[in-house]
């Protein structure tokens, strides 16, 4: 007797299915087709018809002709950008500061959703979730001028310092360059963990309570259960978010570059952004603007499959 | 009900991703072309000013680059409807806070733009122009605008290419012989130490050192410096400094047209070494590289600074102009007076560089309807009267300058008196419109008179004490940069070069500045030299040269 979904009732004698073909699927799945439509519209609309912009990069656009008018010059924007004095410093930067961002900036919403999770009382888990999550809602410029206000010539810290005797003159943190990656990748550590906790809470929340209570039958402590199946638990989620942020390795940011940097510390937080803007845009140089951030986004997207491969190859698990 | 549903969803979908598409409103750039510069037919009559009135209103948009567009609609009001009164001309001034060459290549790549730019630098107009979006000019200048080139002279050559044509208008155009920068000292502090002389750089600075000891700190108990800044230092400070060792706008300037940058120039090494003497005995403003001019304003205000090196007039903005208000007591010698140094190498001061030709122009795009008629306009207000209208604002109602009766002009003497005694405020300038609409003025002196200039505060220097103390203190170091003003077309693979160079140098000359030793500090200068040279510095060079040379043969 055969269980169907409407109970023990006998069922008909079952006809060989038909083989799956495209039209047929698509004919069963046409509700959800037509809902998806607009979307689809959407995405060629906006996200890839515009990529043919891409081909800025390749000829000496000038603004007000059509890009199919204008000369083409094939690669020679991004070989002027590889050879500007500059590309050494701006690649370094980018990569330093994405590097530190991953490095300092990736683990700690895990290690603090982690705590956060073991807080028992609800009220409190609330209170300090809801405070963390505010820097992410405060603007660059004003971080900018809390920075200043803390970091400056003039600044709080140099005061405090100078009280305590432990120097002599005031240190200048945002006028020197060495100073620059540590206030940088501190600031985007600060305004960002609380917000990027969520996601990891909510995938620990996903985790099975009765695991939680094998293991304490086990003998796991609350570190030992984080560490043995919290942690495990959300793995996925992890490496999903490390997989992505390996793509975004040379967003190393824009408006904190701009806004806490300075003369004195360029060399420090000329950024691949920063400089599309400042010599694509500002100067009008669209076509070389282009070459810059087209070549970031193909050595993002390179980035993006190899971590995808590591990571399946490792870990057994993938995004794609 | 089901399939309701979906075709519901569907339909809002499809509306919110259209509705996203629609037509943005761009009514602050549009322009309604069929009203602007309209044709003159009909009856004219001649005004008391000399303007030929148009029956049908003239209009003429024009876009002048970043400003706050509020402000700018109310300090345009009285000017506007005083035009409109009068000449039947209405003038339409359009700003954006947003910077002027990125909305200059907005405006071009979607050819959303009015019939009159203003505010342009050789650069930008070089770009409209070969973009084909300037209308050429000589073609009006012998039928309805003569006056154009009879003010401007023997410049008016200069704004002809090749082929004898006329793209871009000067504004702000000719000489007015008097000091545009300097180095300052706080006067009262100065007469206190009995108002001790000097000559070099290092003699002032000496004096400055020893004010900064008889006033480490200000009234609050912060700490006092000689000198400080605002970012970028090699604009704000730099060629006045270099002034001082007798370069041309930071550039060694050989007879033959030779131009050399000061980096690598002996002068600059020395110079380099004088700011970082000041840097090193604590004595210039540490954040003198990051202050913007607002940061450095709220030092300069608080009596943090005993002197400056820079143009004229932001010691009196930051300075008296700020006590007077805001003390009771403040006397006449609480301010900064203007003074020169000169290196003992240097044959003169060279602190102010005057630019006959302006730095800045005005096209006529090919949104332009009628053309003719603008130049019309363009015609009437380059003359003398038409440049005291616009310079000086509306004239005779209660808050005006000066007053226009009969073919008469005379100046208000409650607000000369103002100008002369330091108590004008500078804002009834604004409400009057003085400058606002500002198209192909010159600053110099007027042909009619002789004496008057567009800056309606510049036009009593003789009877105002400090003005006066100022201009002697400075007379011999103002000299003409006309041919050294040479910009690099945006679309010269050298203009990349240039920018990269100014940011290089802005932050290597800190880091030269800021070194902790003498020795550190020249290091940090052949560093200098040498990345510049490596980045392209000498390309630089070779292009202003060559420019340079054929200004000297062309142009004299």
């Amino acid at each position: 007797m055969k269980k169907t979904m409407h109970g023990n009732i006998p069922s008909a004698p079952v006809r060989s299915a038909k083989p799956a073909t495209w039209k047929r699927t698509l004919y069963r799945e046409r509700n959800l087709w037509l809902i998806c439509l607009p979307l689809i519209a959407w995405v060629i609309l906006f996200n890839y018809v515009p990529m043919y912009g891409i081909l800025m990069a390749f000829v000496d656009y000038i603004p007000g002709k059509s890009i199919f008018t204008s000369d083409w010059v094939g690669l020679k924007h991004f070989k002027d950008f590889i050879h500007s004095p500059d590309f050494g410093h701006v690649l370094r930067n980018t990569l330093a500061i994405s590097g530190l961002n991953i490095l300092f900036g990736f683990p700690a919403p895990i290690v603090l959703a982690l705590l956060l999770n073991e807080l028992r009382k609800k009220k409190f888990k609330q209170i300090v979730q809801t405070i963390s999550y505010l820097p992410h809602f405060i603007s660059w410029v004003v971080v900018a001028s809390i920075l200043f206000t803390l970091l400056g010539n003039e600044g709080i810290l140099n005061d405090i310092l100078l009280r305590l005797g432990w120097i002599g003159k005031p240190i200048s943190f945002l006028g020197e360059g060495k100073y620059f990656w540590g206030i940088i990748t501190a600031a985007n550590i600060w305004k960002d963990i609380g917000w990027s906790t969520i996601i990891y809470l909510s995938a620990m929340a996903g985790v099975d309570s009765e695991v939680y209570e094998a293991g304490r039958v086990d003998g796991l402590g609350r570190l030992g259960a984080m560490w043995h199946i919290t942690l495990p638990g959300i793995r996925t989620t992890i490496v999903l978010l490390w997989i992505l942020g390996i793509g975004g390795i040379l967003n190393a940011g824009f408006e904190q570059q701009l806004l806490i940097g300075n003369a004195q510390t360029r060399e420090y937080y000329e950024v691949v952004d920063t400089y599309a803007y400042k010599y694509g845009i500002q100067l009008g140089n669209y076509s070389y603007g282009a070459a810059v951030g087209l070549m970031k986004a193909v050595i993002a997207v390179i980035l993006v499959f190899s971590a995808n491969r590591v990571s399946k190859k490792v870990l057994d698990t993938s995004i794609f | 009900m089901k399939k309701g549903m979906i075709l519901t969803l569907v339909c809002v979908l499809v509306w919110t991703m259209l509705s996203g598409c629609s037509k943005s409103n761009e009514s602050e750039v549009a322009v309604d072309q069929s009203k602007t510069a309209q044709e003159t037919d009909g009856e004219e009559k001649i005004n008391e000013y000399g303007w030929a009135v148009p029956s049908k209103t003239l209009e003429i948009n024009f876009y002048a680059g970043q400003d706050n567009p509020e402000t700018v609609k109310e300090n345009s009001k009285l000017m506007q409807q005083f035009l409109l009164d009068k000449f039947n001309v209405k003038l339409n001034k359009i700003v954006y806070d947003v910077d002027m060459n990125e909305k200059l290549n907005l405006m071009l790549a979607s050819g959303d733009y009015p019939e009159v730019i203003t505010g342009l630098n050789d650069e930008q107009a070089a770009k409209w122009i070969a973009q084909g979006k300037a209308v050429e000019l000589s073609q009006y200048i012998d039928k309805v605008a003569p006056n154009v080139k009879s003010q401007l002279g023997d410049l008016y050559k200069s704004f002809l290419n090749d082929k004898k044509e006329l793209y871009a208008l000067p504004s702000y155009w000719g000489v007015l012989p008097i000091p545009g920068a300097s180095a300052h000292i706080r006067y009262d502090w100065w007469k206190e130490m009995g108002a001790p002389e000097f000559e070099t750089p290092e003699e002032y600075y000496q004096i400055l050192k020893k004010m900064q000891e008889a006033h480490p700190t200000n009234s609050k108990g912060e700490k006092t410096y000689a000198l400080s800044g605002y970012s970028p230092m090699i604009k704000n400070v730099l060629p006045t400094l270099a002034g001082m060792w007798g370069l041309e706008a930071g550039y060694k300037i050989d007879a033959d047209g030779t131009n050399t940058h000061w980096v690598n120039t002996p002068e600059g090494l020395e110079l380099t070494k004088f700011m970082n003497q000041v840097y090193r005995d604590g004595m210039l403003d540490p954040d003198s590289f990051i202050n913007t001019f607002d940061d450095w304003k709220a030092k300069f205000s608080a009596e943090r600074i005993m002197g400056h090196i820079g143009s004229w007039w932001v010691t009196w903005n930051a300075g008296h102009e700020v006590w007077q208000k805001a003390n009771k007591d403040w006397t006449d010698e609480q301010r900064f007076i203007q003074v020169q140094a000169k290196s003992a190498n240097a044959e003169s001061a060279k602190l102010t560089a005057l630019n006959a030709r302006g730095s800045y122009r005005t096209i006529i795009t090919d949104k332009a309807k009628n053309p003719e008629d603008i130049m019309k306009w363009f015609n009437f207000s380059i003359t003398d009267l038409g440049t005291r209208i616009i310079g000086w604002g509306v004239p005779n109602i209660e808050q005006s300058v000066w007053t226009y009766k009969d073919g008469k002009i005379e100046w208000v003497d409650a607000m000369k008196q103002g100008v002369i005694n330091g108590t004008y405020d500078f804002t009834n300038s604004d409400k009057v419109g003085q400058g606002v609409f500002t198209l192909v003025e010159g600053i110099g002196t007027m042909k009619d008179d002789g004496k008057s200039t567009f800056w309606y505060d510049q036009n009593f220097n003789d009877e105002a004490e400090w003005k006066k103390l100022m201009n002697e203190n400075l007379k011999d170091t103002i000299y003409d940069n006309t041919l050294g003003v040479i910009q690099i077309p945006g679309n010269d693979p050298l203009a990349v070069t240039n920018t990269q160079i100014d940011e290089l140098l802005e932050t290597l000359w800190a880091k030269a500045v800021t070194a902790k030793t003498e020795a550190d500090a020249e290091a940090g200068f052949n560093e200098m030299r040498d990345k510049l040279n490596g980045a392209g510095l000498h390309d630089i060079e070779a292009y202003r040269t060559k420019e340079y040379q054929r200004r000297m043969k062309e142009w004299k």
